[in-house]
């Protein structure tokens, strides 16, 4: 079996350069530490630093990859939708609806709940944002057959989630919006060590959960009616699909802001490269290559030291002509 | 025993699509269910392998309640092979047929001997060995077709139920497949069930036929349902034809020419037969004379070397 | 070679035409330049009661336009945009640095309407809006609005011009947008030199002159109160973080020309920039290991507020070695904050402001007014 082979080569490569990438991540900054690299730990002016400000984003930016690729491959088998992911479906909006609550709520409503509360308990608030956006798209994409229809369900979803948004910021005032501007434009270096630990533990710990999904959402390709006849509980693995789903989303987005296109992207690279649709394999596999992306896309930000160029820019400018790839390729395919 | 039995049946989505029905499906029958479109054979279908819960009556399964068997035991007990097909990228055949095992596996999907040797045996049955390594989407839409059978066979189960595993098909495909299912149910003595619209190749192959009909289930013979005349009703268009078990399209008003014919060559005679038939000739022995000797045609006294001259003649 | 001389020189000929042509004709018509001494980008001329202003456009900073005063038309190259002549003027804006020139020569109640009047915080304005006579105008202006409250004189923040920021109504109506140009100046006092310009055109012309001189002097008097006594220079550092990036000014910013003038080390940015800069962390750390003073402009009020905000400072400063202020003493709860409408005005009190949280032992005779210390 040659793609079994191929599936191989990619698992065993990409933890490889997923190190790579963090060590160039890593070593990415204005500081060093007195004496050169070999002397990391004896410099302890240094080494606080480089854990607080460095590993955090760093950790973040892995955390982050991985939980969007594996949300990425979990909306696409469920909705057995290609061009599903968390931001091309406006998941991301809840969350960010969410926030503007919080972060302009003292504008509207003379309490500022963003400042009293922590983060890592925003995140949860967030969670149920962007739950309530799929269930919304679950229902009414159920409506509708194609394939696009949910794109454009997608779409006006978040059209009116940022309609309500709008309100909010036409209410708000200067000092707040700029936090939520800025929040908007996607970034890993905001988050503290102790919170990039929290994404970190809680994305491996629902990575595990989908990876304990794979069975059934390997069924689940045949179709949703031919997984009853082979014996799949279909709303109970829709309801895990979309609890994870919504956890992974509302988090990342709560901590680094909504990341454009790495949940839609991975999973359609690493299909490409093992032309593979096994969930066992496809799960890990897509968690490595968004963190591959995610890190990536930090390096460049880092990089980059004498403009700042956000997140979302580089996401942007780099994924929407890779999915226009993916749609002209499979475009071509059908034709021939 | 029956396998399958059903009684004071009422089936439906959310509104009752028939009266009361009770039937029973037995060991190794062969059954073919007909009806017209949107006469509820899909959800009928459906009630049976316990997708959808019946809205009175009820299905069992080897005299349990369907309800009260659990998803997993009823996935090795009935396989079912659907209209709908996955249109995945990059999902290939061996992975289809593999997931016709996951009833069977553990957590991993780990595939033992046991696994390996039932999903070679019945893709070879159903003659799809070959395609294991293509992805789905490349097949033909017969390959396709095989291939879902051959998942479910691969299921293990002693029950099949096919939805239309003919629709879309073409007049080979169509036939292959039926034949197949007739192989199948044969073969590993299993029980199925199948809906087809095909009544030329049904009649022909079913022992068994189950009509869905103004609310009702009549289950009969394809000889008995041809000659009570039910089946026939189904369109005005159309009659039925005793002597061949086949229909036609119902006659004109009255036919306008008359032909008087005679060969002995038996070939010549059945051409001229169905020619008649079709073009609404009356054989008269009034009628113009016709006749066929040494590979050449005689009307009154023309002769006619070929038959769409001779057509046109005709029907002038 | 010669025809690329002569082509020279007609290029110059042409260029100083242009730059000098409303000089020559404004002279020729007894029209005399009122000095201007810091600002660029407007000209005031007066010939008796009569005035003519020039104001460059903020976006290109080349073309101007030439306002006219009690007077309608001049044999001159340019035509004039006349500013109404009624007995009663009043006024609207959409900036809150307009509000505090126009407080500073007591003509808040010539103030009719704003455009985005939460972001005010001068009592004065606040009061007369809670009391009905000024209006809010609405985001962008409302033309029906500004018709309604017989608005003659609309003082303009702009950018982008009048097309993108939706004025170019205002001019049909008869209401010409008066560009204020004073954000584009380089230096407090150039800044600040444009209560002249609107003096003169709401007609408070003496007073605003007055105003400035006395600005300027007490900016010049602390600077040199500052020279004469200083020679430890404190490291300042001005940087605000927002969401794990640092908005920090550049090194030729008015802020860090004040921070010098106050006898501070500005090391917020090396570059030779007036932009600020949105910096990641780690290059600030260096920065903030280094400064004695951090000011920061947000929101924080309390060391509380410092620590939800960026939870990282605790680990890297040591609180007892630097000393922070937040610029945000006067914000309302709107959060409008006096210090954004204030401080471009009144460059004294902004160096007076740096001097004692700079050099506490100078006695400026003033309090601070913007900052406040953050334990």
């Amino acid at each position: 079996m040659v793609s079994d082979n191929k599936v191989k080569l990619m698992i065993g490569l990409l933890p490889i350069l997923i190190i790579l990438l963090v060590g160039v991540d890593l070593s990415l900054g204005e500081m060093t530490p007195a004496g050169g690299w070999a002397h990391i730990f004896s410099d302890s002016d240094f080494m606080v630093v480089f854990i607080n400000i460095r590993l955090a984003r760093v950790i973040s930016a892995f955390a982050a990859g991985i939980g969007l690729g594996v949300c990425g491959i979990l909306m696409q088998s469920f909705f057995r939708n290609p061009l599903a992911g968390p931001y091309v479906l406006g998941v991301h909006t809840g969350p960010m609806v969410m926030m503007a609550l919080l972060l302009l709520g003292g504008d509207i409503f003379g309490q500022n709940f963003f400042a009293e509360s922590s983060r890592i308990g925003i995140s949860f608030i967030c969670t149920l944002g962007s739950f309530a956006i799929l269930m919304l798209l679950l229902t009414l994409g159920r409506k509708f057959s194609s394939k696009s229809s949910l794109l454009i369900i997608g779409l006006l979803l978040s059209q009116m989630v940022s309609g309500f948004i709008n309100i909010l910021v036409g209410m708000s005032k200067a000092e707040n919006l700029k936090s939520l501007t800025l929040w908007n434009l996607g970034g890993f270096e905001r988050t503290v060590f102790r919170e990039s630990l929290f994404l970190l533990i809680v994305v491996l710990f629902l990575s595990l959960l989908s990876f304990i999904l794979s069975k059934r959402l390997n069924i689940l390709l045949l179709g949703e009616r031919y997984s009853v006849t082979l014996g799949v509980n279909l709303k109970k693995v829709k309801y895990l699909v979309i609890v994870i789903s919504a956890c992974f989303v509302g988090i990342i987005t709560t901590l680094c802001g909504p990341i454009s296109f790495i949940g839609i992207i991975s999973p359609h690279i690493f299909r490409r490269l093992t032309l593979c649709s096994n969930h066992y394999y496809l799960i890990p596999g897509s968690a490595m290559v968004g963190a591959c992306l995610a890190l990536s896309a930090d390096i460049i930000g880092q990089a980059l030291t004498s403009f700042y160029i956000p997140l979302n820019g580089i996401l942007g400018v780099i994924g929407v002509p890779l999915i226009f790839f993916y749609l002209f390729e499979t475009r071509e395919a059908k034709w021939q | 025993m029956a396998m399958i039995s059903g009684e004071n049946l009422v089936f439906g989505h959310d509104k009752a699509l028939n009266n009361p029905i009770s039937f029973s499906l037995k060991e190794g029958d062969f059954v073919c269910l007909m009806g017209d479109n949107g006469v509820g054979k899909s959800t009928f279908i459906e009630t049976l392998a316990g997708m959808i819960a019946p809205l009175r009556g009820a299905v069992k399964l080897n005299n349990h309640l369907l309800g009260n068997i659990g998803a997993h035991e009823k996935a090795k007990k009935i396989a079912l092979v659907l209209t709908e097909r996955p249109s995945i990228d990059f999902l290939r055949v061996s992975d289809i047929l593999k997931m016709g095992r996951s009833p069977y596996l553990d957590f991993f999907s780990r595939l033992m001997d046991e696994d390996l040797h039932i999903i070679e045996q019945k893709s070879k049955f159903v003659g799809i060995e070959h395609l294991k390594n293509k992805f789905f989407n490349e097949l033909s839409d017969g390959q396709k077709q095989r291939v879902m059978i051959a998942r479910a066979l691969i299921q293990d189960t002693p029950i099949l139920i096919l939805d239309e595993p003919t629709s879309f098909l073409d007049f080979k495909a169509t036939a292959d497949i039926l034949i197949l299912l007739k192989k199948i149910s044969v073969e590993f003595k299993k029980t199925v069930l199948f809906s087809c619209h095909d009544w030329n190749f049904v009649s022909k192959i079913c022992p068994h036929i189950w009509l869905l009909n103004d609310k009702n289930l009549i289950t009969s013979s394809p000889e008995d349902l041809g000659m009570s005349g039910l089946f026939p009703n189904l369109s005005p268009a159309l009659d039925f034809d005793m002597s061949s078990f086949n229909y036609w399209p119902r006659e004109g008003q009255s036919s306008f020419i008359e032909v008087n014919f005679f060969t002995e060559n038996e070939k010549a005679n059945l051409w001229f037969q169905h020619f008649c038939r079709r073009n609404n000739i009356k054989r008269d022995p009034a009628g113009k004379r016709l006749s066929y000797v040494d590979d050449c045609w005689y009307l009154e006294n023309e002769s006619f070397k070929d038959l769409r001259s001779l057509e046109k003649a005709l029907l002038k | 070679m010669g025809f690329k001389v002569k082509s020279f020189f007609i290029i110059l000929l042409l260029f100083s035409n242009i730059l000098w042509a409303h000089e020559k004709c404004l002279t020729s018509h007894s029209f005399n330049k009122l000095n201007i001494e810091f600002a660029e980008f407007f000209e005031i001329w007066q010939r008796k009661k009569q005035l003519i202003l020039i104001n460059k456009m903020p976006w290109d900073g080349k073309k101007a336009i030439f306002y006219g005063k009690g007077i309608k038309k001049i044999n001159c190259s340019f035509s004039l945009s006349l500013l109404s002549e009624g007995p009663q003027i009043n006024i609207a804006s959409n900036s809150t640095t307009h509000i505090a020139f126009l407080s500073l020569i007591r003509a808040i109640n010539l103030v009719k309407g704003f455009s985005g009047s939460h972001y005010v915080s001068n009592p004065f304005f606040i009061e007369r809006e809670q009391v009905g006579p000024i209006v809010e105008l609405g985001i962008p202006p409302k033309v029906e609005r500004l018709l309604k409250n017989k608005i003659n004189y609309f003082f303009s923040f702009s950018t982008l011009g009048p097309d993108a920021e939706g004025f170019s109504e205002f001019s049909k109506v008869g209401v010409d947008p008066i560009y204020i140009s004073e954000f584009r100046e380089k230096g407090p006092l150039a800044r600040a030199e444009w209560i002249r310009f609107i003096g003169h055109i709401i007609g408070k012309g003496k007073e605003a002159d007055q105003k400035f001189l006395a600005v300027k002097n007490r900016y010049l008097f602390l600077k040199s109160l500052v020279t004469q006594e200083i020679k430890n220079k404190p490291a300042v550092m001005i940087g605000s973080p927002y969401m794990g990036r640092w908005h920090i000014p550049g090194a030729q910013s008015d802020f860090a020309h004040i921070v010098r003038a106050a006898g501070g080390k500005y090391i917020g940015n090396n570059k030779q920039s007036n932009k600020t800069q949105t910096l990641p962390f780690e290059k600030v750390v260096s920065l903030i290991k280094k400064t004695d003073i951090w000011l920061t402009h947000n929101k924080w009020k309390s060391m509380k507020d410092l620590r939800e905000g960026e939870p990282r400072l605790k680990k890297i400063i040591n609180f007892n070695k630097i000393k922070i202020y937040n610029n945000n003493r006067l914000m309302t709860s709107d959060q409008a904050n006096d210090f954004w409408e204030s401080s471009g005005v009144r460059p004294d009190l902004l160096l007076a402001d740096m001097i004692h949280m700079i050099h506490p032992k100078l006695k400026t005779g003033n309090q601070l007014r913007w900052y406040q210390i953050i334990k």
